[in-house]
């Protein structure tokens, strides 16, 4: 709201600068009701979308601050409710929603590292490579052998921790 | 029409291809593709080719960049070079990224979390795949690694750095 209200009064000065204070004050007031009724015709919107989902829409707009800015998942507090409007068991259920959606995002990485195009890709040529390891270049295997370990450490830790999940899960 | 119409037309149109190919080529001058294939020179060639031992060195070396980077070309695919570092391809080398690099949230997270958080959502039968595509991948690039040690050993026995 500060960006675009600066923006308009930015706007409003060089108006003026150019056809006087009048047609400045003119524009500024137009442009002001034309925002109002943006926000009041995004407001509606949402508010038909999240009427009676009270915790889905805080945290959809706490993942869209996340997902645009510095702001970490970490910065949320877990005891307490930094909102005014929603109790503890609400803020409880805000932090639910979100950690579902990290989760997912999660094996949507996973299915990258296994499933995707680019997972089978790597399979292939691997393969090939490991038919070939004669003609790598020798000065620069030095540099690849520590990419590799790593590369293998990621995935073995990831598959690991599937399985440590999955097993946890079949337990409980 | 009907069916042997229909197949007397079609053979006609097909002989008229091949002489209409034909006479293009005699007018022309050149070799048809169908032509090499029939003549078995194109699979030669291909042959040739896969098993001149220049064309797989060039071939491991642009995979090798492709994936893991090029020391001498640190700009070239991404930082810090290759595939594996690529934010929008199979990035497993971001996982556990520090955090003076940018890497999204799910990424800056350890393998071990990140494998927990998809262990929630995967079903059973999900995961079971997805462990065994892991393990494999990481089974391979261990073993290229065991390959390149093993050679890298062996080149400085030969030839001792002074």
């Amino acid at each position: 709201m500060r960006r675009a209200s600066t923006y308009l009064e930015q706007q409003r000065e060089q108006i003026a600068a150019k056809e006087g204070n009048a047609a400045a004050k003119e524009w500024y007031e137009n442009a002001l009701k034309q925002r109002e009724r943006y926000l009041r015709a995004v407001a509606d919107r949402e508010f038909g979308k999240y009427a009676d989902k009270k915790a889905e829409y805080v945290a959809e707009k706490l993942l869209e601050v996340i997902g645009t800015s510095t702001a970490r998942y970490e910065d949320l507090p877990r005891d307490h409710s930094p909102i005014a409007g929603l109790n503890r068991f609400e803020w409880g259920q805000v932090l639910a929603i979100i950690e579902r959606h990290r989760d997912e995002i999660a094996a949507r990485y996973v299915e990258r590292f296994t499933m995707s195009r680019g997972a089978k890709d790597l399979r292939i040529y691997l393969t090939y490579l490991l038919r070939f390891p004669q003609y790598a270049e020798i000065g620069k295997l030095e540099f690849y052998i520590p990419r590799l370990r790593l590369a293998q450490r990621n995935l073995e830790g990831i598959a690991d921790a599937i399985e440590a999940e999955q097993e946890r899960r079949k337990g409980a | 029409m009907n069916r042997e119409e229909f197949d007397a037309l079609s053979r006609e149109v097909i002989d008229y291809q091949a002489r209409l190919s034909e006479w293009q080529r005699h007018g022309r001058g050149g070799t048809t593709l169908g032509e090499m294939i029939d003549s078995g020179a194109l699979a030669e060639g291909f042959v040739r080719l896969v098993s001149d031992p220049s064309y797989e060195q060039r071939e491991v070396r642009r995979k090798l960049k492709r994936w893991f980077g090029d020391p001498e070309q640190e700009w070239e695919y991404s930082r810090p070079g290759g595939m594996l570092y690529n934010i929008y391809d199979v990035c497993i080398n971001l996982v556990g990224g520090s955090s003076e690099d940018y890497v999204p949230d799910p990424l800056a997270a350890s393998p071990a979390e990140l494998g927990a958080r998809a262990g929630r959502v995967l079903t059973e039968r999900k995961a079971r795949t997805r462990i065994e595509r892991l393990r494999e991948t990481a089974r391979q690039a261990g073993k290229l690694a065991d390959d390149y040690e093993k050679r890298l050993d062996e080149e400085r026995a030969i030839r001792p750095i002074r």
